[in-house]
């Protein structure tokens, strides 16, 4: 297949369409891009919207019909694959960003002087295309696409988290989030040339192979190694890496933190699964350097769920609560990645991929609820601190009760999903470990009593402190979108078990 | 006499590791957003160096080349991102130090 006039080739069919949901998506944008030019003003931020959850649910779509294909096809000359983990990962990615948008109509697009409602058609391009960049993210098997995805998810990011250009902190969120994104950035690249220095190539299975055949790796290696573990780190949010995190939740649109405190970990959580998998997890793989991965993934989660667990029991303001809660969470998946399969076990199937999917399956409706919530009480008390919660169990029922549900499951309490979540994740460590990481189920539960105390805060206030404030009125459609995201957090525990042989 | 005169890939990987000593330095100790950047840039540059070095030296294929293009494109891309995010932080407080944007904090 070759473009007529320009002589050039073109990949070949297939590959195009294991990619179709990110062409979906592109295509998407671009609609998004024209629409303002056909629409008068006051119509088309709703419609731009619309047509981006129409377009995030069709990709949605298209990468399950991937999945339920199954199997594994590696595209581009190696450069990314479509497998089940992409095909899954891209499923949650674009349904997310279906579901975020319509968050935004129902939240963002009630507020006057909102930059992302005067600017909507800017704001879902940037939107679409970071999302675009998770999506290649998930599936790259090449450090060039590594670097290229990570960027791509980055670039719009820094852009939206100071949309708000009038305010003074969301430039200063902006500011903070492009200065440590491109430090990072620029210390993966550097990891990345050293790694194509020892190994002679960006393939990372060939440099699996190489690390495999050698049976140990080289100091420059691991310094290449470490930088790129800089440039994951940073978009999972793990300690050290963290910095940005609660700054940005914090200065940038509540819409925005949603998006980023889900979709952003999720495809570097998935990422760093892939690259951790291939070469502590490669077929034959000498013990020692494999136990040392997992030793340094499980010091990285311990670090990241405990400081994030730590910092979030200080907080009064609600979205930087959540950014530490969405750190600690970071933790516990990360502690999922290090459990490396046992020997000549791909990624599909392996009980760390199985209880990683259904973590970041749980966590995407319970903290896309929380953070709805916490949008709806702003739009109409103007505050995102603890304060305007007070009394909420009695000044508006319909926004509370669901809160004390996400809220609970983000603990990882039983009824709700979030317990399954959890359990899945410490059976996980406690049994299948080929190198011994049990201690990390001791983290792990210390960790969820410290999370006890912060997120109860919360459900304190809403339900036992009085203030002499009037009800708040919310509409139909908020309270049932508030309640349909209620509905997965209490119902996924019911189908837990399928779940879990899904992958 | 004869080794040093001659360049070969040793000389390229000094380099490199210089201008990435020197762009972590610049990017650790500049407290100006623009300095950082500047920081930032040699790191990148860096790593081109090292890419294109050990494409030629090494494996003799263009891919490391390939890669060291796209690091160019996405250090123009960062950059045009970053100045313009700089600007409107210019705009709200009137300087660009990193350090005056501390009303986020805790």
């Amino acid at each position: 297949m070759k473009l007529l006039a320009l002589n050039v080739p073109l990949p070949p069919a297939a590959d195009m369409a294991a990619f179709a949901p990110e062409l979906i998506v592109t295509a998407t944008a671009v609609a998004v891009l024209l629409l303002p030019f056909f629409l008068t003003r006051s119509r088309r931020d709703r419609l731009t919207a619309a047509v981006t959850a129409l377009g995030a649910a069709a990709a949605a779509v298209a990468a399950g019909a991937f999945f339920v294909r199954g199997g594994s096809h590696p595209a581009f000359s190696g450069l990314l694959v479509a497998d089940r983990l992409s095909s899954f990962l891209r499923v949650l990615i674009f349904g997310f960003l279906a579901l975020i948008a319509v968050m935004w109509l129902i939240t963002a697009s009630r507020r006057r002087n909102d930059a992302t409602v005067i600017d909507a058609p800017e704001f879902f391009t940037l939107l679409i295309a970071a999302t675009v960049g998770m999506g290649m993210m998930v599936s790259s098997v090449n450090l060039l696409m590594v670097v290229v995805g990570i960027e791509l998810a980055s670039l719009p990011s820094y852009a939206m988290a100071g949309f708000q250009k009038q305010q003074r902190l969301g430039a200063e969120a902006a500011m903070k989030y492009v200065v440590f994104g491109a430090v990072t950035a620029a210390v993966m690249l550097y990891g990345v040339s050293l790694l194509y220095g020892v190994y002679g190539t960006l393939s990372v299975d060939r440099i699996a192979a190489s690390v495999a055949s050698a049976g140990t790796i080289p100091p420059v290696a691991v310094i290449g190694m470490l930088g790129l573990l800089a440039g994951v780190g940073f978009k999972i949010s793990a300690v050290p890496f963290h910095f940005w995190c609660p700054d940005v939740f914090e200065g940038a649109s509540v819409e925005v933190a949603t998006f980023l405190s889900v979709a952003s970990k999720a495809a570097g959580l998935a990422l760093l699964l892939r690259l951790v998998y291939a070469v502590g997890g490669f077929a034959g793989a000498a013990p020692h350097y494999a136990g040392s991965i997992a030793l340094a993934v499980g010091i990285l989660a311990t670090l990241t769920a405990t400081l994030g667990n730590l910092a979030a029991l200080a907080q009064d303001n609600l979205k930087r609560m959540l950014a530490y809660s969405s750190i600690a969470h970071a933790g516990y998946v990360l502690m999922a990645v290090a459990i490396l399969p046992t020997d000549g076990q791909g990624i599909s199937g392996s009980p760390g991929a199985q209880a990683l999917v259904l973590y970041l399956l749980v966590y995407l409706f319970m903290n896309l609820g929380a953070f709805s919530v916490v949008a709806l009480v702003y739009n109409r008390t103007g505050s995102e601190r603890i304060e305007a919660f007070a009394g909420l169990g009695r000044r508006a029922p319909l926004l509370a009760i669901p809160m004390a549900l996400f809220l609970v499951s983000l603990v990882g309490l039983p009824p709700m999903a979030g317990f399954a979540a959890k359990f899945q994740l410490f059976y996980a460590l406690f049994v299948y470990q080929p190198i011994s990481l049990r201690w990390l189920v001791v983290v792990g539960l210390v960790n969820t009593l410290i999370s006890l105390f912060y997120y109860m805060r919360v459900v304190r206030a809403m339900f036992l402190q009085t203030t002499d404030d009037g009800p708040i009125e919310v509409s139909a459609l908020a309270a049932g979108w508030v309640i349909a995201m209620a509905v997965p957090v209490t119902g996924l525990l019911v189908v837990w078990q399928p779940l879990t042989k899904l992958f | 006499m004869n080794h040093v005169l001659h360049i070969g890939l040793n000389h390229y990987l000094v380099l490199a590791a210089i201008l990435f000593a020197a762009g972590l330095c610049t990017m650790t100790l500049k407290r100006n957003a623009i300095g950082i950047l500047i920081g930032v840039e040699l790191v990148l540059n860096a790593a081109n160096v090292n890419l294109i070095a050990f494409s030629h030296y090494g494996t003799g294929l263009i891919d490391g080349q390939v890669t060291a293009i796209f690091v160019i494109v996405l250090a123009a891309a960062e950059a045009a991102v970053a100045l313009a995010i700089f600007l409107n932080f210019y705009n709200r407080l009137a300087t660009v130090d990193v350090d005056r944007g501390d009303r986020l904090r805790g």
